[in-house]
């Protein structure tokens, strides 16, 4: 009898293990599946979606009606919008589909720009012709490419083939060029390598990208002059060493500095980093990230602080806007006054601590790429002729004020600037100047932390 | 005692009563839409003026009196409109010349949305995100990690959303890994913030790698821009 036991126990725990195991694979199977379906689902919306516009891209040609044209633009718009974001969710790694992204991305920015040219009657030139034909055959070759790999490739569980390749991290090559997926997008990437470089007004076209940086015209400085700056920045009392890293490089380039504040236990607390421009020696920003205890000093103290900093550090004619509060210190957003008009783009964001008013936080990088001395007209309609313009729902709060607001492709508007409120909730409203178009809407959060624009 | 008690509850509820039947019809009068004619004058006037003068019926001075030039323009709109030309701007008039009407049948309430809007769904996640990927980081390296995820929104190549870059499929290892669920570090909500106000260390990087532990060898073709702590930043 005795001898029985063990196999017996054996025996049942084998059994046990086996239900448990076919439980788990089950299991499993069933996540995998309704993974795939999801997957699956979303690749059928990124082929209709990329069809539709290759439809849509062919209608708009040959159409000659403003109303018809603008349902158009909507619709490609929204569904290039809708196929970037399928897209952006399959398992496929990026590095294989960027280029098809950025088509997508830019196909939707440059239609709802197309439309907004198209309220104003703006006729389609022979190089919008020209785009809109290129943008077609590329959507119809995407189109075709994602169906004859849906039709080959995409039957059963390919995608969670797709999810495992990934994981097991072990990209044997000849795996990697049988699988049809990628394979598939590989080709359609290259054959991208063709597409135009479009310009427009969006924030994606190209020229975007590149920018605008007057006040960085100038002589390079030397890392020497460049810590020299560092210290007088921060006040040479207050700095115990300045180190060295990695140059930053980009939009400004720059020197970057670590900086060990005096008073600093050894190996405690953080360093305050600081970068300062190649050209010219600006300050670009600066990070402290010390802890403050106790807030002692009230909003309109800290920035009655940060203003008097400012001037010291020779930066005039900057006005405090909007200000937050969070962990302690008040972060104010200062925008530059050219002859009483208010230069949103030109910004600069300083952090202040509220325990004993230290800079902590500093930002010019906005400031440096926009700002410029600009010649201001007199603006060609009166601030009552704006006023008109504004819903009458809304109340407006108090006298316009005029400002240059940028455009999300770093263009720039001439704006007059109102307060307006509806039922409890803030805006600003911003009127063209000039032709006195309402521009921009934008909605104010306030509430005891600070003021948000959205 | 106790009778007193129950005339005082009656009395209470008498004058509640009372009280809220005078209230609405108080606001029942003041939303009705009152007529406008020869001779009304007050910030309703200057509304329907300015109306008139934009759309060009009007071409004299906004004053807020309804004078001879008002009555005229009022009846060149509703002439044109389609509407009895009796030079008085009543419910029709007003609505064709788009005032607020309150309707007295059934009106939504409008519900500021002042104080429901935040920014903290956004650094809740972008904080997870940057626990999960630079946990251990100099500060400034957690700023950059944050910055790259905010710069990838704004290019082209990438969602457009700070949820859909920290969740596309392969794009972080602490999301395909499940470390983004883990409990949130104090600096990087300090950090997640400093970058969603607009501090960059990168200059405007769209990647980082650690250059110990990549895999991916198309990594490796990116420019290097800067390099922070343990992560190396390039475009």
């Amino acid at each position: 009898m005795k001898k029985f036991i063990l196999p017996l126990i054996l025996a049942v725990a084998l059994i046990g293990t086996g239900v448990w195991g076919y439980n788990q694979q089950v299991e499993k199977d069933e996540y995998y599946t309704f993974l795939d379906n999801q997957f699956q689902r979303m690749y059928y919306d990124l082929m209709g979606s990329v069809e539709t516009i290759t439809t849509d891209l062919s209608k708009l040609i040959v159409s000659s009606q403003k109303k018809e044209n603008i349902v158009l633009y909507s619709d490609i718009w929204q569904n290039a919008y809708n196929a970037q974001e399928k897209l952006s969710q399959l398992p496929i790694r990026h590095g294989e589909i960027t280029k098809i992204e950025k088509f997508l991305s830019q196909l939707g920015d440059y239609t709802f720009a197309m439309a907004k040219r198209s309220i104003n009657n703006e006729a389609l030139g022979e190089k919008e012709i020209n785009n809109l034909e290129q943008l077609h055959n590329y959507a119809l070759d995407l189109s075709k490419d994602l169906h004859e790999l849906q039709k080959t490739a995409l039957k059963g569980t390919v995608w969670k083939d797709q999810l495992r390749r990934k994981a097991s991290k072990k990209l044997n090559k000849e795996a990697e060029q049988k699988n049809p997926i990628q394979l598939k997008f590989n080709q359609f990437e290259e054959r991208m390598v063709k597409y135009p470089e479009l310009i427009y007004d969006g924030p994606f076209s190209e020229h975007v990208i590149e920018g605008m940086r007057p006040r960085l015209k100038g002589d390079k400085i030397t890392q020497e002059q460049a810590q020299k700056k560092v210290i007088d920045f921060l006040g040479g009392g207050k700095v115990d060493k300045v180190e060295k890293t990695t140059n930053g490089k980009g939009r400004i380039d720059t020197y970057s500095f670590e900086v060990i504040p005096k008073n600093q236990e050894a190996g405690k607390g953080n360093p305050v980093y600081i970068d300062i421009s190649q050209r010219n020696g600006y300050v670009a920003w600066l990070l402290n990230n010390r802890e403050v205890k106790k807030a002692t000093l009230s909003p309109k103290q800290g920035v009655e602080h940060a203003s008097k900093f400012l001037n010291e550090k020779g930066f005039f004619n900057l006005v405090p806007t909007y200000t937050l509060q969070y962990d302690g210190v008040l972060l104010i957003n200062y925008v530059y006054k050219q002859d009483e008009v208010l230069m949103y783009s030109d910004l600069v964001k300083v952090k202040i601590a509220l325990d004993n008013g230290e800079i902590v936080g500093f930002d010019s990088t906005h400031f440096l790429t926009t700002n410029y001395i600009r010649s201001i007209e007199p603006p060609k309609i009166t601030k009552e002729q704006a006023r008109e313009k504004i819903n009458l729902r809304a109340t407006i709060e108090k006298e316009p004020s005029l400002c240059i607001i940028p455009t999300s492709s770093f263009g720039e508007i001439y704006c007059y600037e109102f307060e307006a409120s509806y039922k409890g909730d803030h805006f600003l409203v911003y009127v063209n100047a000039d032709t006195g178009e309402e521009e921009k809407i934008l909605k104010v959060i306030k509430n005891e932390k600070g003021t948000l624009m959205i | 005692m106790n009778r007193h008690k129950k005339l005082i509850t009656i009395l209470l509820i008498v004058f509640t009563f009372c009280t809220t039947v005078a209230i609405q019809t108080y606001l029942y009068v003041g939303s009705a839409q009152e007529t406008l004619y020869w001779g009304s004058s007050g910030e309703k006037v200057k509304t329907v003026q300015n109306k008139l003068k934009q759309w060009g019926y009007y071409n004299g001075p906004i004053d807020s009196v309804y004078g001879g030039g008002t009555f005229e323009a009022v009846k060149a709109f509703q002439r044109k409109n389609g509407l009895a030309v009796d030079g008085v701007v009543g419910n029709e008039t007003a609505k064709k010349l788009g005032l607020p009407i309150k309707d007295t049948t059934a009106s939504t309430d409008y519900k500021p949305s002042n104080s429901s809007a935040s920014r903290d769904d956004e650094i809740n996640v972008l904080a997870r995100a940057i626990t999960g990927e630079a946990r251990g980081e100099p500060y400034i390296g957690q700023v950059a990690v944050g910055a790259v995820v905010l710069n990838r929104t704004r290019h082209p190549s990438f969602p457009n959303t700070i949820a859909g870059v920290i969740y596309q499929p392969g794009a972080f290892t602490a999301v395909s890994d499940g470390q983004i669920n883990a409990p949130v570090e104090e600096s990087c909500i300090k950090a997640a913030r400093d970058a969603l106000n607009g501090w960059d260390p990168t200059g405007g990087c769209l990647y980082y790698w650690n250059p110990a532990t990549a895999t991916s060898k198309w990594i490796w073709s990116r420019t290097v821009e800067k390099k922070i702590g343990k992560h190396w930043f390039g475009n």
